[in-house]
Order: C-alpha cells, then sequence, then structure tokens
C-alpha cells in the first residue's frame, strides 16, 4: 500500500513537469503577452520596446529555464496584468472555487443519488420515466441560461435571492445548484443504471430468497456494489468543478479561479494561467489517487500488490 | 419541470428573509455595477479604460478632461509651452495626498521618473516616451523637458501619469502598491477584493469633493446579469448596457437608459498590398459606397452609433468638419469595381475579434450582405482577440493573403492626430496602409507648434485620406450606453467614463 502510494506520487511529479511543458508551449503559441496587452494605437517600436523589456524577445528555452528555475522554488512568477505574484493571486480566488465546487458537489450527491437509487428501484415506473426524462432535459439544458433564468425568477420577479455576488447563503444557493444541475441529472442517470445491473446479481436473488427486507437490500447489498463506476465519475466531477466553473463564475460574478484564469488566458498572463494550472493538474492527481484508494475499502478484491 | 417548480417555491420560501438585505443604496450611498475588471490600483504600470476609470477617483492627473471633454487643468493650475522643448506647470498650492504628505513638485517629477524608470515595465511608458527629464523651478512650478518638441503632450497628461507621494511610493515594494494606493483625488480605497468589489470613501484631505461620501462598485462581467442587478435595485448604476437589453431598463419601474456618444470609432482596416484588389483606390471607394452606413447604425446597433467621416468624432482636435460620411450608392460602387477591372467582383477573409467590441460582428454581417449586393464576397471570420493580433502583425509576410480586419479604438486623447498615427501612419503596428506621403504630413503637424496651425493640418489630412487616399473603411463611433436608476443625478462624460466620484442622488447637491 505504502510502495504504491509512493510510485503513485513519482508519476504524479513527472505528469505535473510534462502538463507544465504543454501548458507553456501552447500559451507561447497563441501569442505574447505584449502584443495583447498593447492597445491598438500601439507602434511597431512600442511593441518591440515592451518586448525586449519583459524578456518575450529572447528564445523560447531561454524562457522556458526562467520559468522552471522559478517553478522548482514554488515562484511563478509575476502577473503582467496584476504586478503580483501569480501564484498568491490564484490561491486567493481558490476559497470562492472550493465553496461553490463543494455545494454544487453536495448537489449532486444528495439529490442526484437518492433520485438514482428510487428511479431504479421502482423500474418502468411513472416515477422512474419522469426521473429519466427530467435528467435528460437539465443535461441538454445549457447551464449558462439556467443560471439566468434562475437570476430572472429568483432576483428580478420574486426579489428573494440576491442577483450576483458571493456573500451568505442566499448568494450561494444560486450559482451552486445551476453549477451542480449537470453532474446532478449526469448522477442521477449512472446510480439508476448501476442499480439495475446490481439488481440483476444473482446475490440479490440470494439475498431476496433469504427473505430480507427489500430496504435493507438496497441500501446495504445493492448500494456498496454499484459504487465504484459512482465513486470514479464523482472524482471527476469534483476535479472539474475545482477547475472553475467558468461560465456560471461569470453569470454570477462569483469570484471565482475560473474567471480570474480566462481573463488571464485572454490576455495571455502566462505566470497566472501556469499557476492556476498546476493547481489544479495536483488536484486531478491528488483526487485520482484518493478514488484508486477507496476502490479498495468498496471491493477488497482489489488490491495495490 | 415540476421538481424545478417545488424547488423553486421551497427556495423562496426559505429565502424571504434575504430581501431585508437586498434593498437599494441608502442616503449618502451609490452602489456601481461595472463591466470592466480591475486588476492593480498602481496607477503607473498599466493602462486599460476600466482601470483608468478607477483610478481617476483616487488619484489626480496634471490636466484634465472637463465632463464635455474640454482640456482643462487639475492639479496644475497652469500651464504653458515654456519653450519647444520644455512645458512648464504651476501647481495649485497647499494641496495635499489623503496620507497628509504635500502635492508639490518634487511628486510630479518622482511620478513621471517611476513611469519612465524600465525596472516598473510600465506600459503607460509609450505615451511620455518623448520626456527627457523633469526639473523641479520651485515647491509648486514643475518643467517637463522633451527630447524634441512635443506638441502633443498635454492630452496624455490628462488621461495617464497619476501623481503620487514620493516618501510613500519609495518606502514599499510593487506588490504591496498594488493593492494600497494613496492618492489625492475625490475617494480613497476602503476595502477592495479583486475581482469582487470595491469601496471607495470619501478623502478626508480632498479638495474636489465626491457626490456621496460612499461609493461601492460591484464586478459584474456579465451583461443579463448587470440589467438584473440594476432591475432588481441591488445596483444603482450600470456601464456597458448592450443596445439588445436597452429595452428591458427603460421598460422597468425604477431605472433609464442614459447613452452618450463615445469617442469610440469603428472601422474596417485593409491590408494594402501587392495582389490585394484593393490596391487600386477606385476599389477601396466602391467598399465605401456600397455600404450603407444609416441602416447599420439604425437597425442593427438601434441608434447607439453614429456614421464617422475618417477616424475622428467631433470632440477631437483636428476634426474637420466640412467631412461626411461616405454616401450610400450601390450603383456608382458597381461602376467604380467595374473600371477597376472587378466587375465580377472577388471575395476575400474580414476578421473580427470575438466579444470585444459593441455589436461588431452583427454589425460586420450586415456590412458583408450589402458587400455581396455589389459582387464582393467577404467571409466573416470571428476570432479570439490575441490569435487576430497575431493574424494582423503578419499581415505584410509574402505568404499571407490580403485581408480586411474590423477595429474600434477609444480616442480617450480626443486626438485626431493620435488615430491618425495609429491606423494610418505605416509605422502603426495596426494599420495596413504605407503612403510616404502621408507619413510626411503627420510629422509635419506633429511637429507644428501653433495649435490653430496644426489644427488646419490635421483637418487637411483627414480632406485627403476622406476623399483621394481612402486608405480604411471608416464605419462609426459607438454610444456608452448606462442605466441609472432614476433616483440618480448622473450626467454622462464625453468620453465615455463612468467616474464613481461623479455619480449623485438626486435632491442632494
Amino acid at each position: 500500500m505504502a510502495g504504491y502510494v509512493v510510485k503513485r506520487v513519482i508519476q504524479a511529479i513527472f505528469l505535473l513537469k510534462l502538463v507544465m511543458i504543454i501548458v507553456f508551449l501552447l500559451l507561447h503559441m497563441t501569442g505574447d503577452p505584449v502584443s495583447v496587452m498593447m492597445d491598438t494605437d500601439a507602434t511597431l517600436e512600442d511593441i518591440a520596446y515592451m518586448k525586449k523589456l519583459m524578456g518575450f524577445d529572447q528564445p523560447l528555452w531561454v524562457q522556458y529555464a526562467r520559468f522552471f528555475k522559478g517553478a522548482i522554488q514554488g515562484n511563478f512568477g509575476e502577473s503582467i496584468e496584476h504586478g503580483e505574484p501569480a501564484m498568491a493571486l490564484v490561491l486567493e480566488r481558490f476559497p470562492a472555487t472550493l465553496e461553490m465546487a463543494l455545494g454544487a458537489f453536495m448537489f449532486a450527491v444528495v439529490i442526484g443519488i437518492p433520485f438514482g437509487c428510487l428511479a431504479a428501484f421502482k423500474e418502468d415506473s411513472l416515477y422512474d420515466k419522469g426521473c429519466v426524462g427530467i435528467s435528460v432535459l437539465i443535461q441538454a439544458v445549457p447551464d449558462f441560461w439556467l443560471a439566468i433564468m434562475f437570476i430572472m425568477f429568483f432576483s428580478v420577479f420574486l426579489g428573494v435571492l440576491p442577483s450576483f455576488g458571493r456573500g451568505g447563503w442566499s448568494h450561494f444557493i444560486m450559482p451552486a445548484f445551476a453549477a451542480s444541475t449537470y453532474h446532478l441529472a449526469r448522477m442521477a442517470r449512472l446510480m439508476r443504471s448501476q442499480m439495475l445491473e446490481v439488481m440483476r446479481q444473482d446475490y440479490i436473488t440470494t439475498a431476496r430468497a433469504k427473505g430480507l427486507n427489500e430496504k435493507i437490500i438496497l441500501m446495504v447489498h445493492a448500494l456498496k456494489n454499484s459504487a465504484i463506476p459512482i465513486v470514479t465519475v464523482l472524482g471527476l466531477d469534483l476535479g472539474i468543478l475545482l477547475g472553475g466553473t467558468v461560465i456560471i463564475e461569470v453569470v454570477f460574478a462569483w469570484p471565482g479561479v475560473g474567471r480570474l484564469v480566462v481573463q488571464a488566458i485572454a490576455n495571455r498572463d502566462f505566470p497566472i494561467v501556469q499557476s492556476a494550472v498546476f493547481l489544479m493538474a495536483s488536484g486531478f492527481v491528488i483526487i485520482n489517487l484518493t478514488v484508486d484508494l477507496l476502490y479498495a475499502y468498496l471491493d477488497p478484491r482489489i488490491s495495490y500488490s | 419541470m415540476k421538481r424545478k417548480m417545488v424547488l423553486a417555491l421551497v427556495l423562496a420560501v426559505s429565502f424571504l428573509w434575504t430581501s431585508a438585505t437586498v434593498n437599494a443604496a441608502s442616503k449618502g450611498k451609490v452602489v456601481l455595477g461595472m463591466a470592466g475588471a480591475l486588476s492593480t490600483f498602481d496607477p503607473h504600470t498599466f493602462s486599460s479604460l476600466p482601470i483608468s476609470m478607477h483610478h481617476t477617483n483616487v488619484f489626480e492627473t496634471l490636466l484634465t478632461r472637463s465632463p464635455d471633454g474640454k482640456l482643462t487643468t487639475l492639479l496644475a493650475k497652469s500651464y504653458k509651452m515654456a519653450s519647444p522643448k520644455v512645458w512648464e506647470f504651476k501647481l495649485r498650492e497647499g494641496l495635499k495626498f489623503s496620507n497628509g504628505d504635500p502635492i508639490n513638485a518634487e511628486a510630479v517629477k518622482f511620478s513621471f521618473e517611476r513611469i519612465l524608470d524600465p525596472k516598473l515595465k510600465s506600459k503607460q511608458y509609450r505615451y511620455f516616451k518623448s520626456i527627457k527629464s523633469l526639473k523641479v523651478v520651485d515647491e509648486y512650478t514643475v518643467q517637463i523637458h522633451t527630447k524634441k518638441a512635443d506638441p502633443m503632450l498635454p492630452p496624455f497628461l490628462a488621461i495617464y501619469g497619476f501623481i503620487v507621494p514620493p516618501k510613500y511610493y519609495k518606502k514599499y515594494n510593487k506588490k504591496f502598491l498594488a493593492r494600497n494606493p494613496v492618492g489625492s483625488g475625490p475617494y480613497v480605497v476602503k476595502k477592495w477584493r479583486k475581482g469582487e468589489d470595491l469601496v471607495y470613501e470619501e478623502n478626508p484631505n480632498a479638495w474636489r469633493k465626491p457626490k456621496v461620501k460612499t461609493a461601492i462598485v460591484k464586478f459584474i462581467p456579465e451583461s443579463t446579469t448587470r440589467v438584473a442587478a440594476l432591475i432588481s435595485g441591488d445596483v444603482d448604476i450600470i456601464d456597458n448596457l448592450p443596445p439588445g437589453l436597452a429595452g428591458r431598463v427603460s421598460s422597468s419601474k425604477g431605472a433609464r437608459v442614459i447613452k452618450k456618444q463615445s469617442p469610440r470609432t469603428n472601422y474596417i482596416l485593409m491590408v494594402i498590398k501587392k495582389g490585394a484588389p484593393w490596391m487600386d483606390v477606385r476599389v477601396r471607394r466602391a467598399m465605401n459606397l456600397a455600404i450603407d452606413r444609416n441602416s447599420i447604425t439604425k437597425n442593427i446597433m438601434m441608434g447607439f452609433a453614429k456614421p464617422v467621416a475618417v477616424l475622428d468624432g467631433p470632440a477631437s482636435f483636428g476634426h474637420n468638419p466640412n467631412l461626411k460620411p461616405y454616401p450610400y450608392n450601390p450603383e456608382k460602387a458597381k461602376k467604380l469595381l467595374a473600371e477597376a477591372g472587378f466587375g465580377k467582383g472577388f471575395s476575400f477573409d474580414v476578421y473580427i475579434p470575438r466579444g470585444r467590441f459593441m455589436m461588431g460582428k452583427e454589425a460586420l454581417e450586415g456590412i458583408a450582405g450589402q458587400w455581396a449586393r455589389v459582387g464582393l464576397k467577404a467571409n466573416v471570420r470571428v476570432m479570439e482577440w490575441g490569435s487576430m493580433k497575431k493574424i494582423i502583425f503578419s499581415k505584410y509576410k509574402d505568404n499571407v493573403k490580403p485581408f480586411l480586419y474590423y477595429l474600434a479604438r477609444m480616442n480617450t486623447a480626443f486626438s485626431t492626430e493620435h488615430m491618425f498615427a495609429g491606423a494610418i501612419s505605416s509605422r502603426s503596428a495596426y494599420g495596413g496602409f504605407r503612403d510616404k506621403g502621408i507619413d510626411k504630413l503627420i510629422n509635419e503637424a506633429r511637429s507644428t507648434m501653433d495649435n490653430a496651425a496644426r489644427e488646419k493640418k490635421y483637418q487637411e489630412i483627414g480632406r485627403i485620406l476622406r476623399h483621394e487616399k481612402v486608405p480604411i473603411v471608416p464605419l462609426y463611433q459607438t454610444f456608452r450606453i448606462f442605466g441609472v436608476q432614476k433616483k440618480l443625478s448622473w450626467t454622462p462624460r464625453a468620453d465615455g467614463k463612468l467616474i464613481a466620484a461623479e455619480v449623485g442622488l438626486a435632491g442632494s447637491n
């Protein structure tokens, strides 16, 4: 087990390094910060002067070496637009992103899983069909549209929720729910199909034959055995949500990482993008490791030797 | 949907209590919902319209623009050209920064030297690159010495070159100063959460008082949300209202629409080089005559734009009021194309950045439709801004097919010279027109020290561009559109800026 974790951590370090190189090259291929930040009244000399001043006239490998040297010391450079250390700027936005990601994740789990289970339990009933129908609909509706409809209904029409921003529960509920809808619907459908598959297994028939209560069969035998794919998808969902739900952040003026990064990509503010990608990639690595370790708990037949 | 409705009801009931906190601004406080992001409060490092709108609340420049666009004094009491290479400024006496430090010639000298210091890597450098040195004459008199005569310096002193207290800005590092500004403007920053909100409080040492004691800025990038926030009363005034949502605001109970023609000129540039059909001036003229500008501004821009003849509007120094926008004359356009040997038309690419210019894509598609009627097939290519710039900078490479591109530029300097230099001069990074004669005329005008004579020269260049050279497709100036609660008293500015310190409540002052 410990050996397995060490192996995974070493893999993760190489993976992160690879990700950073790819991001660095991709960013530099699409333009340089100076050209993007100079307004449309700049002369050629103005642009050349700024490029030289900021070191973007140097060969790519020199720039990468400089970046890498800083990065291994935990220094991702200074944001071009903000004039502050880039990593600190990303970390400053992280609590807002974490808050919304966990909220959306919670909605997906607390609403998606029970509804999916019940649908499977009452297969082919009107309730089941309704659940499947609604979840397909929710998945198909774009989240930004849903978010705007929420604002129009709750803030403008009813006037009960603030239309934007971060604050207490009243600010949190609409963005978190809007960010969760896709994940929630997918979770419900996945749960349903997993449960249906498990319910057809021999050990469920055996349990029924032993005369066990249907509730116990469902809650104890079926639920745990259908959990592995669910945990995998939940891990992925959390990773995606932590990366910042850009559109929802923009619609609700939520001060999360997503908005910062999208702005930084548009401005080719490389240090911010690199810091954020590093954080997100690390997050994914940690979540994946956690998911893999959870497998062993859920299914004792899995071992990590 | 049933489940959602139930949920809606549950949420509605459980959060009824919050309605108490979602009230409008109280007395002595206004809330602004603004679209643009604010990345730094260091007044010397970066430059953009959203940033300068905020910095203007906290810092002051030597000169400024009055709300109707006239160049006037601010921290300077008076200024004059002492000799061709020397601008001399007399400062207002006895003024203090918000931390109590005195505003004097030394502070002016320090502030400009900070911008010009290569170590700061300031983006504002290029506005002041003509400056050689600054000289303190006495406590309240300062001279700016330029490398060569620069009559165009004052308009930039009204936008950038914010004056800061030297002791404070020497003491702290760049990172700290990015968040903790000290200036002499009507407001000081009380609280600032990046990407979220900003609280301004009256500066106790201010010599110009803000209209209200406290102004709160909420940063709301999405226009639909800004409108919702205005209509629900969460904010008092919003900027960047898209034309398509103006109707929602004007039909609401509490808010109204305020519009003002801004100096933002929209135009289409051409890469004029060998192999381009528009090397022939008749083709360029035909492309202009084939556009019905009035129809575009009326039907697509919904009246929130006004056609222009060249690059500048009426408030700009050097504007030629005798020049009229190109008329709509498709018959003549067809004739000119036939004469130039393009009777069957031709096809070409025209680039526009995504989501950058108000209704730009819609307008360009309308223009492409009008061009099609005279046989010109324009392929509208919507690009990400950074990628489009890369294409623009590659325009003169041999393997790049000539193309057209739509740009818009804010003439915040109210300077026709500056507009020409950025789009028509062959030194411009963005222009696609190279003409030695025009370059010479621009240079001559720029070094003409007499204001009236210089203005005449720009007007003459404007005439040559409009009638003879036809180097671009000028379109229109867009309006800045605001949604404003009826209880506010606020007059829009000619430069299109929304400055918090100028927003007042009706009834009080």
